[in-house]
């Protein structure tokens, strides 16, 4: 993705630089929002571009879309839902994993909702490949577990 | 000024960098495990109960963190709830869990969504685990058992930490501790016999149980007690104390203290590691006059300061219609008097023990003020029962409760209020329970191998109970607000 176009004179923009080299620009009003940025501001100065390391190209862009809306005063249930409607499993963890990079508190707050529904109706298994979870329960332990929980899918869901 | 390296580590960035842009899942899984456990946390905070279940089993840190009484009540504060019960004539060991989001209270006229239940363990269990267990070899389907509710309906007591304390219906004897989210359950030790009274002396008597937590100690207690109170006026009642530390095997007698003398109690509630109840006086359809503790570490009564208005306004004129309750959110002892419905107060104990601490909440005006009619329909004296839901502070909700099982869920600064109605087989009456769904493990509990615990799921879940085809479901009336309630209760609408 190319540079975007940098916003009106009148208000400040922070280039920042993300892990893969690309530079994205945002108002410095939204940097405000993301404290880890905030900090390198503080010790790099705003005129120099933020190297973000563990931030991608990819994810960048939707973020920066976020506090875009977000300093208007326009995130509202909609948007949100538009916001996540479109991204599978994985890229909504890889900016999960961002914003908290980032330390952008409403949007990881927003990211770990929507994640936790996207859980909801998920296996065990699928829950540890999600989160990288190693099993490690005894065989016995494992079928004790399973065992008492076999229930829980008898209830609402399989009744549907 | 010196340039600072950023304090964040990247050691990912290596190996993503050689890797093509295009989504690998295998590369982002390690990117997720070394993520501090407060985050893990704040994911599992916003997911239900059940899901919560299937985190238990991923791994050994998970299980731990869930199952922390910390963790629930975190979580119960992020999604607070109710247990609900049919009270009727059938045996009913379905709990089913009502969770107070206002959002889901807007689904429309025609939806019904069930709710989550959740299993009690059956009285009489043993004796028909015996029977049916040929049967079940046999037959591929879930065999459906008789029950009956003098042998087999529990009575609750209380619940304290996540845990139910279960008892026989017919004389308040408690007979099992269990945790309805896991479906563990732990039968108490069988009762002392207890001693003979000369029972010409003996008017009436009282069976009282509570189940209380002691933080110090970790310890939960159960205590029994018996209360014989003699004919004439000056008689002193004598007490029989017994209690039960969880994980022993046997009933303590205690010596309860003779100068403190004990009325009726209701609404045993257990916080900072005492019990109380509210104290009636002049029988079972009685004034509230006094709140009375029993401390769990010394093992003694103790009198306990009580809101002076509210008890004081209760005279004659509302004797037998008293509705004063009593619980605890988010470790504050409350009490609700809903008796004059047109005025519901809620009063909280802000400094535990200090009796000036007392504070009025709010009052909260349900009906009148929306109608501003001044005579309520009579009827709805006899109902409107009330809960808090969210702590009191932050936007205080409550959630009362109507005849015919319609609840009105009040919190007035973001929602206002919000109608809705519990649908089931017999859908007279429901039981409320407060409780804190919990993950809390009873084996923790207990410790040691002196009490078994067993679990619902590997006994009796393969039997099922007639009734259990049905289930509770949530609807929203008409028009979901207070218009509609209105037509129901008042005689005349114009």
């Amino acid at each position: 993705m190319a540079q975007e176009a940098s916003s009106s004179t009148s208000s400040k923009t922070i280039s920042l630089k993300t892990g893969d080299g690309e530079i994205f620009e945002i108002e410095a009003s939204a940097a405000k929002q993301m404290k880890t940025v905030q900090r390198l501001i503080d010790d790099l100065g705003d005129d120099i571009t933020i190297p973000l390391h563990n931030v991608f190209s990819k994810e960048l862009p939707k973020i920066i879309e976020y506090y875009k809306k977000d300093i208007t005063g326009e995130i509202t249930k909609d948007f949100e839902a538009e916001f996540v409607k479109d991204l599978n499993d994985d890229e909504v963890k890889v900016l999960f994993l961002a914003a908290n990079y980032l330390d952008a508190n409403k949007l990881f707050e927003f990211l770990s909702q929507n994640i936790a529904d996207r859980l909801e109706s998920k296996s065990v298994e699928y829950v540890r490949k999600y989160f990288g979870v190693e099993n490690d329960f005894t065989p016995e332990e494992e079928s004790k577990l399973r065992e008492e929980r076999a229930w829980s899918f008898r209830g609402i869901k399989e009744d549907e | 000024m010196k340039r600072k390296k950023h304090s964040i580590p990247s050691p990912r960035v290596s190996q993503r960098s050689n890797k093509a842009k295009g989504k690998v899942v295998d590369e982002l899984c390690p990117y997720f495990d070394n993520i501090p456990s407060h985050i893990t946390v704040q994911i599992l905070l916003q997911l239900p109960i059940e899901s919560l279940l299937i985190c238990k089993c991923v791994c050994k840190m998970w299980k731990t963190l869930i199952s922390e009484p910390h963790f629930a009540k975190l979580h119960f504060e992020r999604r607070p709830s109710l247990m609900i019960r049919t009270k009727d004539h059938r045996v009913s060991r379905t709990l089913y869990l009502l969770e107070c989001q206002p959002e889901k209270f807007e689904i429309g006229t025609d939806n019904h969504v069930k709710l989550q239940p959740f299993k009690l363990p059956l009285r009489d269990a043993n004796s028909k685990f015996g029977e049916k267990q040929n049967k079940i070899k046999n037959k591929s389907k879930c065999p459906y058992i008789a029950s009956k509710p003098d042998l087999d309906k529990f009575g609750i007591v209380n619940s304290c930490n996540g845990l139910l304390c279960l008892c026989d219906p017919s004389n308040g004897n408690p007979l099992v501790i269990c945790n309805p989210v896991t479906g563990e359950f732990i039968r108490l030790p069988e009762a002392t016999t207890t001693p003979t009274l000369n029972t010409t002396r003996v008017t009436r008597e009282q069976r009282l149980t509570a189940l209380g937590f002691l933080p110090k100690t970790n310890e939960y207690k159960v205590i029994k007690m018996l209360v014989r109170y003699g004919k004439r006026v000056n008689d002193r009642e004598s007490v029989i104390l017994e209690i039960n530390t969880l994980g022993t095997p046997s009933w303590r007698n205690v010596e309860a203290d003779s100068q403190v003398s004990i009325p009726l109690l209701k609404y045993p509630t257990c916080v900072n590691g005492a019990l109380h109840w509210i104290g009636f006086e002049g029988g079972f359809a009685g004034r509230p006059r006094s709140i009375l503790c029993f401390c769990l570490e010394s093992e003694r009564f103790q009198s306990f300061p009580s809101p002076p208005q509210v008890f004081g306004n209760h005279n004659n004129t509302t004797r037998g219609n008293s509705k004063i309750t009593m619980g605890e959110l988010k470790g504050f002892l409350y009490i609700c008097d809903s008796t004059f419905f047109t005025d519901v107060t809620m009063w909280v104990m802000n400094d535990y023990g200090n009796g000036e601490s007392w504070t009025k909440l709010y009052n909260i005006d349900p009906l009148v003020s929306s109608f501003g009619s001044p005579d309520p329909s009579p009827y709805l004296s006899h109902y409107g029962l009330c809960f808090p839901i969210k702590h009191f502070e932050e936007g205080a909700a409550v959630l009362l409760y109507h005849p015919c099982n319609w609840f009105i869920y009040y919190e007035p600064e973001k929602y206002g209020f919000k109608v809705f109605q519990i649908h089931g087989p017999d859908p007279n009456f429901v039981e409320i329970i407060p409780h804190i769904p919990s993950l809390i493990s009873l084996k923790d509990v207990v410790k040691g191998d002196n009490i078994e615990v067993l679990n619902i799921h590997s006994r009796c879940a393969k039997f099922k109970l007639h009734e259990e085809n049905e289930a509770l479901s949530l609807s929203q009336p008409i028009d979901g607000d207070l218009e509609s309630l209105r037509s129901l209760f008042y005689y005349d609408s114009d």
